[in-house]
């Protein structure tokens, strides 16, 4: 059997979801490392597969049926990129997505490393078991990888602790949305028996003077008073 | 000579109470389904019978020792893991252990009947979960006969480095965090603190520049 060469490309992803319900899952799948391409309609994702030849594509089917039409139209063409499709919850959904041609299905609750488990195992199965590099995250003038944990500012490369990164992807994951310091705390910190929103602000202040230009008058993590904090949504 | 795949017969490793039911929906659907006894039966069957397909229920004793196996082997069968529902962490570990895809096992015959469908009508380029021989600069790793050669020349690995190898290697440029590096020594029993010493190892006798990631785990990089 020959040895396959480890290959280090960064697979693209088409993205269509709802971007007016949030980018919930295309930045869940940046947090896995993938090259992801967002779009809010189902002809753009259309013009966006034909342009840029993604690896793989993943539909939002939670909020309207037009993935569904456009993964048909996809198997009309005899379109051999998989889909991974995020659907409501319920059986009906799930079949409808996977007879229309979906190779696999996610329905909520879900958290983000399982939608990047299951997309990087339709890749593997695609394509055989490549090895690739992720994609770092680019926020301003902060480059993250999400993977492996390294980081940098203008170039200038910043040590995050464990509990740091923790806390910067738990926000990517959610740009827009105000995340809660408990939901911050079950997410990092799943071990603590005794939560403590103190622990958070600590960390948190701690990530800001790391990243922020001006630690005192942050422009990546954003304070939401009496919540938590939120990271602000990619422009489109 | 290796064992071409069926697409219309699979092999059920499930517990006495959920086997009947995955089989009886398989049958439906035109696939002819074996019940394995365990483990050994299931892998037994897949290398001599060569089945396109193995379900394994996450809540049979055995069924991640089953999925690392045919991940080991490179053995050409597709993997639908059953999972309890909405456990993220089994779904992961399921993954982590090769398989293609995962089902909730409380799923009715209609989604898996639906899943093994999408499963089975886009074949994966090799059948294999994982690659068989591995290879990193200069070393050559061969998952199946557990072994692992420099240049050419065949090192001698004790079971444990040579599982923290394989895991490391599977999951080249990403943090492969401690418990996992645990687990993945299926063959002997590994504490946290002996891993540094068994990374220092691997280091020493691969030559590899295997990265430490403070109180997080280990990554193998990609360039």
């Amino acid at each position: 059997m020959p040895a396959r060469e480890q290959a280090a490309a960064t697979p693209r992803v088409v993205v269509l979801e709802d971007v007016g319900q949030g980018y919930s899952v295309a930045a869940a799948l940046a947090t896995g490392g993938f090259d992801v391409v967002v779009v809010g309609t189902a002809a753009r994702a259309w013009r966006a597969i034909a342009r840029s030849a993604p690896a793989l594509v993943v539909l939002d089917a939670r909020t309207s049926d037009a993935a569904i039409r456009l993964l048909a139209r996809l198997r009309l063409v005899e379109s051999s990129i998989p889909a991974l499709v995020v659907c409501a919850r319920g059986e009906f959904h799930v079949v409808a997505a996977l007879e229309a041609g979906a190779a696999d299905c996610v329905s909520p609750p879900y958290v983000a490393a399982e939608l990047n488990a299951r997309a990087r195992a339709l890749l593997r199965r695609a394509y055989g078991p490549t090895h690739w590099q992720p994609m770092p995250i680019r926020i301003g003038r902060l480059v993250v990888c999400p993977l492996s944990r390294e980081a940098s500012r203008d170039g200038v490369p910043v040590r995050l602790s464990p509990k740091e990164h923790g806390l910067l992807l738990a926000l990517l994951e959610s740009p827009g949305r105000a995340v809660g310091r408990r939901e911050l705390l079950a997410r990092v910190w799943p071990e603590r028996a005794v939560p403590n929103g103190r622990t958070v602000d600590m960390h948190i202040a701690w990530l800001r003077q790391k990243i922020e230009v001006d630690h005192r008058r942050p422009q990546i993590i954003r304070t939401v008073q009496a919540v938590g904090y939120l990271i602000a949504p990619p422009r489109e | 000579m290796p064992v071409v795949p069926s697409q219309s017969s699979a092999i059920i490793l499930a517990t006495y109470e959920l086997a009947p039911s995955l089989a009886s929906a398989l049958d439906a659907n035109g696939i002819a389904s074996i019940v394995a006894r365990d483990e050994y039966d299931a892998l037994h069957r897949i290398r001599t019978e060569g089945p396109g397909l193995i379900l394994v229920d996450l809540e049979t004793p055995a069924a991640m020792n089953a999925l690392r196996a045919v991940a080991d082997e490179s053995l050409a069968v597709t993997v639908l893991a059953l999972t309890p529902s909405d456990d993220a962490g089994a779904i992961l570990r399921a993954f982590a252990n090769g398989a293609h895809s995962c089902a909730p096992r409380s799923c009715g015959p209609g989604e898996l009947t639906a899943r093994v469908d999408a499963l089975l009508r886009r074949p994966s380029t090799n059948g294999a979960v994982s690659p068989r021989l591995i290879k990193i600069g200069d070393v050559m790793i061969d998952a199946a006969a557990r072994s692992v050669s420099r240049a050419g020349q065949p090192l001698s690995l004790p079971a444990a480095r040579f599982d923290v190898l394989l895991a490391l290697a599977r999951e080249r440029g990403g943090i492969v965090p401690h418990a996992r590096l645990i687990e993945a020594c299926r063959w002997s029993h590994v504490r946290r603190a002996s891993l540094r010493v068994i990374i220092a190892d691997l280091r020493r006798l691969t030559g590899l520049r295997i990265r430490s990631v403070p109180r997080v785990g280990y990554v193998l990089p990609t360039e």
